[in-house]
């Protein structure tokens, strides 16, 4: 270390500049001639670089390098002597000088060995003798260049003016091309994309060369599947037993076009309605090169048309009076049913008529009047209307509904339309009908009145007899000497008592007669129910009769008679009461129920755990004079189901009871 | 023979109809007894003796016509006089083919339905006494001996003793004395008589 650093160190040694004695000017000419001597060195490698860098094509190039190096490193040496003159480092400044020696050694030798290789290289006099040869001979070519780029430039010229004329030619064609790549493309992806339609070609056979989207979807076949099959296969059976597909082709063929519609097949199997036009295509010769075949799926417009005319023909076959005429009264149509009511023969005929000449004389007024005018308002009118015959002027019962008819969303003009039926017959029918009613109404009273006479008579003739019995025992105790007074009075207040008990019929059958003519309300039955328990509390007594009743809150009222159905009732809780009378061995049970059935009607239940109905007794019950009581009359029943007839109701005993007899009634409930 | 007072059997439903017919009959003397069913007049025991029975058609449960059915079955030869009040003519027939005495329609006369009660209790008493009679025959009957049953049997039919001798295959003289047995024993007056007997007790038929 202290070696390197001694080295770089003056130590003891002098500058240089003591050899000057510092002498001003000797040490300024010394460092000025030192320092220009250096900078010169460091130009001239620099420069020799820059040269062997420019002529890569200069021989022993590498001589250059080495007198860059050795002139490179006597530069150093002058820079040390520089140095040294106010620094003491001449070890520093002996070991550049030894390396310039070294440097400078190399390079001499070097030399030497270059120099017969230099010699071998042409002399300058040589080569500018060459020189001046190739000048000339490249004078001759320069003159000969130059005529040729001359001719050249002549001929350039012609060509670039070709050239654009070609090069505006070209750039034309291609735009047209694109152009018409382009159309074809688009009409292409026009064809392929088109839903709607099928478009494919035939051949000129018929075989399928080409298959749009729309075809696939329209008739189910990929492209894959029916490119290369024969269009046939579209047709349903019956059109190909009569050759339809040739024909189709054929009539193309001749006259360059077939249009037509029909029913087609699609993959599956199913029917479509097809549109289709087959389009002969033809070569510049005229010779048939295939076909071009457009589909189009109709079946929606078909199955409408369909749809219009099932509904065109439901107004047609309908045997109502339809007709349509405009807001003003004129008619626009008038079906054959309706033409036929009405003797009109036509629709010239239909077409010269206006509404009110429909109508018969007794209802004009009510048509003008009142029926058109709410058919404006309302719009519909619906009720009876007289017609006339055009022919016979005779009248025609109609039931008459007249409506707006047309779409108010559409731009049509609403027109009145008329649905109308004859109800001539329904008038008849009715006339009739109300006649038998008025019979059915007299034949019930006549029954009513039969059974209420005989029950009358029955109920009369009891006391009556008893009367006459008794008054005739007296006429014989009084016809002896001494009569049993007593007897006798006993029976003359038994004959009172049975003439008013006779008297009391009267007034009951009286009573009863002027509720023949039924007061109808609507009754609660429930409430019958308890009015009529109400009235017998004594029987109940009497015979130790438990009265259960199950009656339905809420029970829906009848229309009907209070008094009357009091009376069904009472007679049937009456019944049910005295059937009891004599049974023992179980509890004398009346049960009184009441429900509304699923029809709407209200069933009454009286039930008792009395003797019951035997089958013999229950095929007569309701016979007059049939009774199974010890007190009965025998009338009951026959006059309770009258009433509960003439409300349009039931009463009948079940048949299975097991104890006792049960009697059930229904009657409609208000609605 | 004494004979027990007639009783009327009275069967109405209503009881007015019941308790004016008993005073009218006693008002003629006659004892009535009053039902208001058909089983109630069946459920009782009625008292040996002659009487007539007054039926309302119309009852509950048994009818009248039908107690007169019951009552033929049962061999009860008790004469029914019917009252209605509400006849009609099918009912009337039934009615008189089943034997009844009379058929009445309410309110009667007083005098219709006592004539035809006396005539009812009267054809009972008949009835009853000739049936009295003959089962006094029956008894006396039971006292002959087989043979004299033999020639009382071929007497009944007609035959001279000479015949019945014949038949019998004895002498004619012990036919007469067989003969004059049984009409001893049948307490018979006379020939004629015996053949009567013979009759009533059904002999007069060949017995096989």
């Amino acid at each position: 270390m202290e070696t390197i650093w001694a080295f770089f160190s003056s130590n003891d040694f002098m500058p240089h500049g003591y050899c000057y004695v510092w002498n001003t000017k000797l040490v300024l000419l010394h460092v000025i001639s030192d320092s220009l001597i250096f900078l010169s060195y460091l130009s001239i490698p620099i420069t020799l670089v820059y040269f062997i860098r420019k002529r890569r094509d200069v021989p022993f190039n590498w001589v250059f390098v080495c007198f860059g190096v050795f002139i490179l490193a006597c530069g150093g040496t002058h820079l040390m002597e520089v140095w040294t003159v106010w620094h003491a480092n001449y070890w520093f400044s002996g070991a550049v000088k030894a390396l310039t020696a070294v440097a400078s050694l190399a390079t001499a030798v070097l030399l030497v060995r270059l120099i017969p290789q230099a010699l071998a290289l042409p002399s300058p006099e040589l080569l500018r003798r060459e020189i001046v040869e190739r000048q000339y001979a490249q004078e001759a070519l320069q003159h000969a260049k130059q005529e040729l780029e001359l001719r050249v430039q002549q001929r350039t010229a012609d060509l670039t003016n070709a050239n654009q004329i070609l090069q505006a030619e070209v750039s034309q064609r291609t735009q047209t091309e694109e152009k018409l790549r382009r159309s074809e493309e688009r009409f292409r992806s026009l064809v392929e994309t088109v839903q709607d339609y099928a478009i494919f070609m035939l051949s000129p056979a018929g075989v399928v060369t080409s298959w749009n989207a729309g075809a696939q979807r329209m008739q189910g076949y990929k492209a894959d599947e029916i490119i290369g099959q024969h269009f046939s296969r579209f047709f349903l059976p019956k059109d190909l037993e009569t050759d339809k597909p040739k024909t189709e082709l054929d009539v193309a063929a001749e006259e360059g076009r077939f249009a037509g519609e029909g029913w087609r097949a699609r993959r599956d199997g199913s029917r479509f309605w097809a549109s289709i036009v087959i389009t002969a295509l033809r070569d510049p010769q005229g010779k048939l090169v295939g076909f071009s075949k457009i589909t189009r799926d109709l079946t929606e417009r078909k199955e409408a048309e369909e749809e219009r005319r099932k509904l065109a023909s439901l107004v047609e076959n309908s045997p109502d009076f339809i007709g349509l005429a405009s807001l003003e009264g004129q008619t626009l149509f008038l079906n054959p049913a309706g033409q036929a009511l009405v003797g009109l023969d036509g629709d010239n005929q239909v077409h010269a008529t206006r509404i009110p000449d429909y109508i018969a004389h007794e209802d004009q007024e009510k048509m003008v009047q009142q029926v058109l005018p709410i058919v404006m308002r309302d719009g519909h009118w619906e009720g009876e209307m007289r017609f006339r015959h055009f022919k016979t002027g005779k009248t025609i019962s109609m039931h008459q509904h007249i409506f707006f008819a047309g779409d108010p969303s559409s731009d049509h003009p609403r027109s009145l339309a008329t649905i109308s039926r004859d109800i001539t017959e329904r008038k008849q029918a009715e006339e009739a009908l109300r006649s038998t009613q008025a019979d059915l109404a007299h034949v019930t009273r006549v029954t009513t009145m039969g059974e209420l006479t005989a029950s009358i008579a029955h109920e009369i003739n009891q006391p009556l007899s008893a009367i006459v019995n008794n008054a005739n025992a007296c006429r014989r105790m009084l016809a002896v000497p001494s009569p049993d007074m007593d007897e006798v009075r006993q029976a003359v207040t038994d004959i009172a008592d049975l003439g008013t008990r006779a008297g009391e019929v009267i007034a009951r059958v009286r009573t009863f007669m002027k509720k023949t003519i039924p007061m109808k309300t609507q009754v609660d039955l429930n409430q019958v129910i308890s009015d009529v328990l109400a009235l017998i509390p004594e029987e109940r007594v009497t015979h130790k009769i438990s009265v259960v009743t199950e009656l339905r809150p809420g029970l829906p009222p009848v229309l009907g008679d209070r008094i009357q159905l009091q009376q069904v009732m009472l007679n049937l809780i009456m019944n049910g009461i005295e059937s009891m009378t004599s049974i023992v061995n179980r509890q004398r049970v009346l049960l009184i129920r009441s429900q509304v059935q699923e029809s709407g009607h209200v069933l009454v239940t009286v039930q008792d755990s009395g003797a019951g109905l035997d089958t013999t007794s229950i095929s007569h019950i309701f016979d007059t004079f049939y009774t199974t009581k010890p007190s009965g009359m025998g009338m009951g029943l026959a006059i309770s189901r009258s009433i509960v007839e003439a409300h349009g109701g039931r009463l009948w005993p079940v048949t299975d009871a097991r104890d006792g007899a049960i009697f059930n009634f229904t009657l409609p409930a208000c609605a | 023979m004494t004979e027990n007072r007639p009783i009327v059997f009275v069967v109405d439903d209503e009881p007015a109809i019941c308790l004016s017919l008993q005073r009218l009959l006693k008002s003629v003397g006659l004892e009535a007894q009053t039902f208001a069913s058909a089983q109630e007049f069946l459920g009782v025991k009625r008292p040996d003796g002659p009487g007539c029975l007054v039926l309302d058609v119309r009852l509950p449960g048994l009818s009248g016509l039908d107690l007169q059915q019951e009552l033929l079955h049962a061999k009860v030869d008790l004469p029914i006089v019917f009252i209605t009040g509400h006849g009609d003519i099918p009912m009337t027939v039934r009615a008189m083919k089943a034997g009844a005495v009379e058929f009445l329609t309410k309110p009667f006369r007083d005098q219709d339905l006592i004539d035809a009660i006396q005539h009812g209790i009267e054809k009972h008493r008949a009835a009853r006494l000739e049936c009295a009679k003959v089962n006094e025959f029956k008894t006396l009957y039971v006292s002959l001996t087989a043979r004299e049953r033999e020639v009382f049997s071929l007497v009944a039919q007609g035959l001279l003793n000479k015949q019945i001798a014949a038949q019998l295959g004895v002498a004619e003289k012990t036919i007469k004395v067989h003969r004059g047995q049984v009409m001893h024993k049948m307490k018979a007056e006379s020939l004629a008589d015996l053949v009567r007997i013979g009759e009533k007790l059904a002999l007069t038929s060949p017995k096989p």
